[in-house]
């Protein structure tokens, strides 16, 4: 692996620290970093008070143009889905309400920006 | 995607036969020929999961079979493979209150239509393993306004005999099996890990031992037997 792809993994598992800080700030309460089953991954699950919150964390380097809601796919938004679905069929949570948002952390200037967009899309 | 074309030749026969229904599907000219099974319709606990994969036109993979041909493990490591090599697949899961509210056929086919909602695309064909084309109604509750319209071609042992089914079925059940593990740390009792929740000797011990878990399916008999005391 080159060194760029590995620097890219640091500042990407950075970015989720910061995330996840900046959403425990906020009062919400992680239930599950990195969850990974048979449908799918999901960087940070956590709690909005009841709302179960399945969150994308899209770490940004350059000055590239487009906002971090745009960088998750609608092919990449299918795939959270099911992994949410898969999570609350898991966690008997089906009945809860539950939401998609991103977080940007962009690298861009001296000091991280993080950026939170609630609502960012809908479950199926 | 036309170097695609040169692979099954290369091919043993077996496994040209056993894409046989797609490649009838893409000479007659559909597009996005979607195969569809469904795990969990007979055990007493659990939600019902179906899997829809689309595997690219010419696709061929010699270790893809009936699942209940390959083991545990065999299924773990081609699970990823299919959902890495598909063109697309979903996953539709239908939880047991809505079981036990609609009965488990309806759920199967619900799962199924789910599992299509979860495709990026929607397919033109769908090849089903069973005897049960979808219904109309349940068609027209998902997401795609042309999924009524869909060629449905229904297939008996489909998992055996069609590869799209047969990856479906790995996918399906690799999920549902890793979700009857998570039920086990949740519900440490009634040996989910093990016999998934299908009606062992063991688990219909610990049935009537504990009575019905949250996830036990109130609508079959051997639960609602050990919930009375029987």
């Amino acid at each position: 692996m080159s060194a760029t792809t590995n620097s890219k993994q640091v500042l990407g598992k950075e970015g989720e620290r910061l995330a996840e800080q900046y959403l425990k700030k906020k009062g919400y309460k992680l239930v599950e970093r990195n969850y990974r089953c048979a449908a799918g991954e999901l960087d940070l699950i956590v709690l909005d008070r009841r709302v179960v919150v399945f969150v994308e964390v899209k770490t940004r380097t350059g000055h590239g143009f487009g906002s971090p809601l745009e960088a998750v796919a609608y092919h990449k938004q299918q795939k959270m889905i099911q992994a949410a679905q898969f999570f609350l069929s898991e966690k008997r949570l089906h009945q809860r309400d539950a939401r998609f948002d991103v977080v940007g952390v962009s690298w861009a200037g001296r000091e991280p920006v993080l950026e939170h967009i609630e609502n960012a899309f809908e479950l199926a | 995607m036309a170097d695609r074309q040169k692979l099954p030749v290369a091919q043993p026969q077996a496994a040209a036969r056993f894409r046989a229904f797609e490649a009838q599907c893409y000479e007659r000219g559909f597009r996005s020929v979607a195969g569809l099974d469904e795990v969990g319709r007979g055990p007493l606990a659990g939600p019902v999961v179906a899997a829809a994969v689309v595997l690219p036109n010419g696709f061929v993979h010699a270790e893809i079979k009936d699942s209940k041909l390959l083991s545990a493990k065999q299924r773990e490591r081609l699970a990823p493979l299919i959902q890495q090599q598909a063109e697309s697949w979903g996953l539709g899961i239908v939880e047991v209150d809505e079981i036990d509210r609609i009965n488990i056929l309806q759920a199967s086919l619900l799962a199924m239509v789910k599992a299509l909602d979860a495709l990026p695309t929607q397919p033109d064909c769908l090849l089903i393993d069973g005897n049960q084309p979808i219904p109309a109604e349940l068609l027209q509750s998902s997401r795609w306004s042309a999924l009524p319209s869909a060629f449905q071609q229904t297939i008996v042992k489909g998992d055996q005999l069609c590869l799209s089914i047969a990856a479906a079925s790995i996918v399906a059940k690799v999920a549902r099996d890793e979700m009857m593990v998570g039920f086990d740390r949740q519900f440490p009792e009634y040996g989910f890990a093990g016999h998934k929740g299908y009606g062992s000797a063991a688990h219909l011990e610990a049935l009537h031992r504990h009575g019905p878990s949250p996830i036990h399916r109130m609508s079959y008999k051997p639960v609602r037997d050990a919930a009375m005391g029987k």
